[in-house]
């Protein structure tokens, strides 16, 4: 399997995924079920972490295609900024949906503000995602424009990958920043993840899961940072992480890191885990396999230069 | 400017952002937790 194939297999998800969970969520509002709500944000939270696969593909397979003749880099370049612009709302979508996950792990029930706010940002992410797949489509198959329609110009988003890229060149403050930031947010992620799986393998017994679980928008804040300088990263240099095995499997350590957090944030099991308990065996081996993720998405990180060809 | 100056300005500006954003959050949990 390469690239474009990965993207062909991932690339509806983001639509269709974030349409499942927007139904889920309406649904659950009109029942007033809570385990419903709780079910579409944890979709939301799932959709948003494999958007980012989506995205990432799609960018090694605009890298792909160019080369190939009869292909329009114009139509590539517009579904690449609408595709930007859902991904950014992806991520915040993703991110107040693990907020409200959070807090209802800790109180049982859900913010009514949280829910609005997940509500209007998977509204704005369907609008942008479904405009991208549309002229993710019109690459390939121009067949689907509508017969005398005139020829889509201009941005296919609210921001272009080109404008992105110009800024990480034409500023020369920027990418060392991002290096800064990027450290930063990783000792805010791992440090609390560290902390929280160590509770769960049996150290630190006179903590209960709950206290350290407090801890958790801390990882999610460090990850977002993390997310916002990697990704400017990819877009202003494509060509140093898209065929580089190291960046893959960093990815591919990053998804299954993505889970663990969930797990954590959600599931009974570690929340269960009182001072002084142990915890199921089930709860040590996510809490294993999240520590190795991150030490091997910090491994990979390292190694862009030495097992790819970056930089 | 000079390219440290800068460098460090942005990043003690965000850092003490996401510091705001993640005490208001902390306080927020508190909050709902009484």
């Amino acid at each position: 399997m390469n690239s474009p194939h990965l993207h062909l297999i991932l690339n509806h998800v983001p639509t269709v995924g974030t349409a499942i969970a927007l139904g889920l969520l309406l649904l659950s509002l009109l029942r007033r079920n809570q385990e419903l709500t709780r079910v579409s944000l944890e979709v939301f939270y799932v959709v948003a972490l494999i958007t980012l696969p989506a995205y990432l593909s799609g960018v090694a397979t605009a890298l792909a295609l160019e080369k190939m003749p009869d292909i329009s880099t114009e139509a590539i370049a517009r579904h690449h900024d609408g595709a930007l612009s859902g991904f950014i709302f992806m991520l915040f979508t993703g991110g107040a949906s693990w907020i409200g996950l959070w807090q209802f792990r800790r109180v049982s029930r859900y913010s009514g503000l949280n829910v609005a706010i997940v509500l209007v940002l998977a509204v704005i992410t369907l609008t942008f995602m479904g405009g991208a797949a549309t002229m993710g489509g019109w690459i390939r198959h121009p067949e689907i424009l509508v017969a005398d329609a005139p020829t889509p110009t201009g941005s296919g988003g609210f921001i272009t990958a080109a404008s992105v890229k110009a800024l990480v060149s034409d500023y020369t403050w920027l990418w060392p920043s991002l290096e800064a930031l990027h450290f930063i947010g990783l000792w805010l992620l791992f440090g609390v993840v560290l902390l929280v799986n160590l509770r769960m393998l049996g150290m630190m017994k006179a903590a209960s899961f709950s206290a350290l679980h407090r801890l958790l928008p801390w990882s999610v804040l460090g990850l977002g940072i993390n997310l916002v300088s990697g990704m400017m990263w990819v877009i202003a240099t494509p060509e140093q992480y898209m065929s580089n095995v190291s960046f893959f499997w960093k990815m591919g350590f990053l998804m299954v890191a993505g889970f663990n957090l969930l797990y954590l944030t959600t599931f009974d099991d570690p929340w269960q885990v009182e001072a002084g308990d142990e915890a199921p065996f089930r709860t040590k081996a996510v809490a294993a396999s999240a520590i190795l993720s991150w030490v091997f998405v910090m491994y990979f990180g390292r190694m862009l230069p030495f097992l790819g060809n970056a930089f | 400017m000079n390219l440290a100056v800068i460098v460090s300005i942005v990043v003690v500006c965000v850092v003490v952002v996401v510091g705001v954003v993640g005490f208001l959050i902390d306080r927020h949990a508190e909050r709902l937790e009484r």
